[in-house]
């Protein structure tokens, strides 16, 4: 008897144990979808579904000389911003994370927003800033606009001033004596008839 | 669809040819029915784009993965509205976007100006027809929306969640619209040239649709604004990006022509100088497109690297070299009727007006292409970013900024030392006092000192001009103040429209002096706890955090952390900024999660709230939280500068040229006048 159900025991054992693979893969396909179950209170339902970062936010983030530096400094990343908008905007890049550690570390060392830019430089060439350092052939890029502007308008003054003397000249030569070329004398001045005459002129016109 | 979509690809292209060919050949001249054939074949142009943008519609409202393009840029759970901004969303679908959006202006101009200017139509069409043969072109070899693979994906690469926004079902239209309307003026200011006929006539035509491209641009622009700021998550709205610059560039040439036109048709002077503008206008269209393409320029908004590229490029230099070609065998038709004659007159101003605005799009052109510049002669790649085009730019806009409110107070031809100082005195005034009280108030940044009291000039202008206006039509119309305005600006569109125009420029400029005051914190706070943050205008905010929900919408899962504001003890409300994971119809993630910022808006100040991520695997949430001042009033900016643009460009606004001159209506800068009008 004994041995029987013994015997017993073992063929449901080995079926059982056949059966378990279907049961469980069965098991599978019925559950919904492979959530994670929050095991206490503030835990996140589907932590998979956002990024997530081990480091919480410290008052060093916040640190005024770091983040001025970071305004200008460039992330190494394609994203064509500066380090302290990439990493707090494009949670995705490591390289803005890398540089900013690197900046609050200099901080921490006592550099100011110079010495840290020049520091960042040194490491890893003009291409670390926001924009080129004014000298050299850099200033061509930083003068040359407003140099065009500024000669332009000199050229544009110059050639107005000529103009204006030369029709100046040209009224008192042609100007027919008469009681109206002496202000004070007619009703009217020299100015009010030039106005008039402009503005009779251009509604004849 | 695919097949009648390629089919009509390449129909609008023979008909493009065959239009372009008969346009060039002249034989129109003396044939009726060639000339008829050319208008056809631009309404025939017009029909095969609309059937190819349907067909490409079609095939996305199917879910034809199969087609290259469907799949790489939808997904069978992409809710459908955002199925029609798919469209534009890759380089194919965008080129089409240009050629329909060139077709039916093309149509626009040989419809509504038929009569008016018949005898310019058939060289326009000539333009348009040569300007769409060639988008076609490129699409049929390079980038055909139409293309099938090789296999059937189960779904496709879904839409960038950062173009999943509603401003992107409106903004790259409006871009285009202004980009590629700007071809018509092209077309007519070629179509003059090569006609000769050079009167008046065409500069009209010009400036209206110039006025329509500038109103687009200026709306797509502002609205790529809005798209940057609420959709990146970066906290600002331009960034002086490549692409930024690339639709900046034409709207300042655009600007610059809309003002010296007006000399061109009071004096018939700058004929050569607005042939010039117009030109440049529409090259810089051609450039911008061949920036953002061919990868030579790095920018966060390019299309990948492409062949395509170079085929603007090849455009760009053959457009160039034949409009300039042009113009230089026409330069002796175009003599100016007349001379400056005074330093003191509105001409002046027009003319420095129009320096610093081609100054500042040469700046901006300048620093775009710097770092190629840079790299072919130091061999060192740098990096041109904001700190350089801020430090640039902001004198030459400021000077700009003073010019806006100069330029309307100084009469034509010359002003009399007594009418500048009558002119002055009160817009002046506020100047003074602006400046003034803001350095009593203890502001010391120099720059937005400045602006903020130029600002104040313009908008003291404005009024000064609206108000003078209004009272002259009460005095001699005895009307009311409100029926007074209504007549002033009804009667004179154009002059008042662009006055709104200047005060939504001076918006602009006092919106950007926010930037200055702006205010970042980073904080980590778990469930319950808060953080303080200082406003420029000394409000304490306080944010707490309430905690992080997580579900599921239509093609994405969603993480939403909610915070409670209070401003000075105040509850403002609730801020919900998330993370989003989106996914296609199998829960297959498709692209990295993206960020929704929390907004609160105000005329003073934006709260803006970025989720930036959760601490472990818990609730625990790492906010950056920034306080915006004045960013609101870009929007605002917007709003008015569309209101003035639409005024001005209003049909029956435009008198003519003639008309224009003896228009009773009291002008600006025009005291005298309006005593002899008056008399008269």
């Amino acid at each position: 008897m004994p041995r029987s159900l013994a015997r017993r025991q073992f063929l449901a054992l080995g079926l059982g144990g056949l059966a378990l693979p279907t049961l469980l893969r069965g098991q599978q396909r019925a559950t919904p979808a492979p959530k994670p179950v929050p095991a206490q209170a503030d835990q996140l339902y589907d932590p998979n579904s956002l990024e997530r970062r081990d480091a919480i936010v410290e008052e060093t983030d916040n640190d005024a000389t770091a983040n001025e530096a970071e305004h200008r400094l460039a992330c190494p990343c394609p994203c064509t911003l500066d380090v302290f908008t990439c990493r707090t905007t494009d949670f995705t890049c490591s390289y803005s994370p890398a540089r900013h550690k690197e900046v609050v570390a200099l901080v921490e060392q006592g550099m100011n927003v110079q010495q840290i830019l020049d520091t960042m430089v040194a490491r890893y060439g003009e291409e670390a800033l926001m924009a080129p350092i004014p000298k050299g052939f850099n200033l061509v890029g930083y003068l040359l606009p407003a140099s065009v502007v500024l000669g332009l308008s000199a050229i544009l003054i110059a050639v107005l001033a000529l103009r204006q003397r030369a029709a100046a000249v040209a009224a008192v030569a042609t100007a027919p004596p008469g009681p109206h070329s002496r202000p004070g004398e007619g009703a009217l001045t020299p100015d009010e008839i030039a106005l008039v005459d402009r503005e009779l002129h251009e509604l004849e016109s | 669809m695919t097949l009648l979509g390629t089919f009509a690809l390449w129909a609008t292209a023979l008909i493009a040819l065959w239009g372009a060919i008969v346009a060039f050949s002249g034989q129109w001249q003396t044939r009726p029915d060639l000339r008829r054939s050319l208008t056809g074949s631009v309404y025939a142009g017009l029909g095969l784009m609309v059937t190819a943008a349907f067909c490409l519609w079609q095939v996305f409202a199917a879910h034809d993965f199969n087609v290259q393009y469907v799949s790489a840029y939808s997904s069978r759970n992409l809710p459908p509205y955002f199925l029609i901004s798919a469209f534009w969303a890759g380089q194919k679908g965008s080129l089409l976007l240009w050629a329909l959006v060139l077709s039916i202006f093309a149509s626009l101009a040989q419809w509504l100006t038929a009569r008016r200017h018949a005898d310019l139509l058939p060289w326009v069409a000539g333009v348009t027809n040569a300007t769409l043969l060639f988008f076609v072109l490129v699409m049929i070899v390079s980038a055909n929306p139409f293309e099938r693979l090789a296999f059937t994906p189960d779904d496709g690469n879904g839409l960038n969640p950062q173009l999943q926004h509603p401003a992107m079902i409106i903004h790259p239209p409006m871009l285009y619209l202004g980009y590629i309307s700007a071809t018509i003026p092209f077309a007519f200011a070629m179509a003059a040239l090569l006609s000769r006929k050079l009167d008046t006539g065409w500069i009209h035509a010009i400036r209206k649709w110039t006025l329509v491209s500038w109103l687009f641009l200026s709306m797509g622009i502002t609205l790529g604004m809005w798209w940057a700021y609420v959709e990146l998550g970066w906290g600002g709205y331009w960034g002086w990006d490549p692409v930024e610059n690339a639709s900046f560039l034409p709207w300042l040439t655009m600007t610059a022509f809309l003002h010296s036109v007006m000399i061109q048709e009071k004096r018939g002077m700058l004929k050569r100088w607005n042939l010039t503008l117009v030109v440049i206008t529409f090259l810089l269209t051609i450039f911008g497109t061949f920036l953002t393409r061919s990868g030579v320029i790095a920018s966060v908004h390019s299309f990948t690297q492409s062949p395509v590229g170079w085929w603007f490029l090849g455009f760009l230099i053959v457009a160039g070299v034949w409009a300039f070609t042009l113009l230089y065998t026409r330069w002796p038709d175009l003599e100016p009727e007349a001379e400056l004659e005074s330093m003191a007159s509105r001409e002046s101003a027009f003319l420095f007006n129009n320096l610093l605005l081609v100054g500042i799009a040469f700046s901006v052109l300048w620093g775009t292409l710097f770092p190629i510049l840079s790299e072919a002669v130091q061999g060192t790649k740098i990096t041109v970013g904001p700190p350089f085009f801020n430090k640039v730019n902001g004198p030459l806009g400021l000077l700009l900024l003073a010019l806006t409110g100069i330029g309307p107070l100084i009469a034509w031809r010359k002003a009399s030392p007594a009418n500048i100082r009558r002119q002055f005195f009160v817009p002046g005034g506020v100047f003074v006092l602006t400046f003034a009280m803001l350095f009593a108030a203890g502001m010391r940044n120099f720059s937005v000192v400045m602006c903020l009291s130029l600002a104040a000039f313009v908008f003291g202008t404005v009024l000064q001009e609206f108000y003078r206006g209004t009272r002259a039509r009460m005095r001699m119309y005895a009307e009311g103040w409100g029926v007074a305005l209504a007549n002033l600006i009804a009667r004179n569109r154009r002059r008042y429209g662009g006055y709104i125009v200047h005060v939504g420029i001076l918006a602009y400029f006092v919106a950007f002096t926010g930037a200055a005051f702006r205010v970042d914190r980073q904080v980590s706070l778990k469930v319950g706890e808060s953080a303080e943050v200082k406003s420029p205008y000394g409000w304490t905010y306080t944010f707490t955090h309430m905690g992080v929900s997580q579900y599921t919408a239509l093609n994405r899962h969603v993480s939403a952390a909610n915070l409670e504001v209070r401003r000075d003890g105040v509850k403002l409300g609730n801020l919900v900024s998330e993370k989003r994971q989106h996914v296609d119809a199998f829960d297959r993630p498709t692209f990295n999660p993206s960020t929704e910022v929390g907004l609160m808006t105000g005329l003073r100040e934006d709260v803006y709230v970025v989720f930036e991520s959760a601490v472990g695997n818990s609730e625990q949430a790492n906010y950056r939280f920034t306080i915006n001042p004045l960013v609101g009033w870009v929007w605002i900016a917007g709003c008015i500068l569309t209101l003035g643009g639409l005024i001005a460009m209003w049909p029956g606004s435009g008198v003519g040229p003639k008309a224009a001159n003896i228009d009773v209506g009291p002008q600006a800068g025009y005291a005298a006048t309006l005593a002899g009008a008056g008399k008269s």
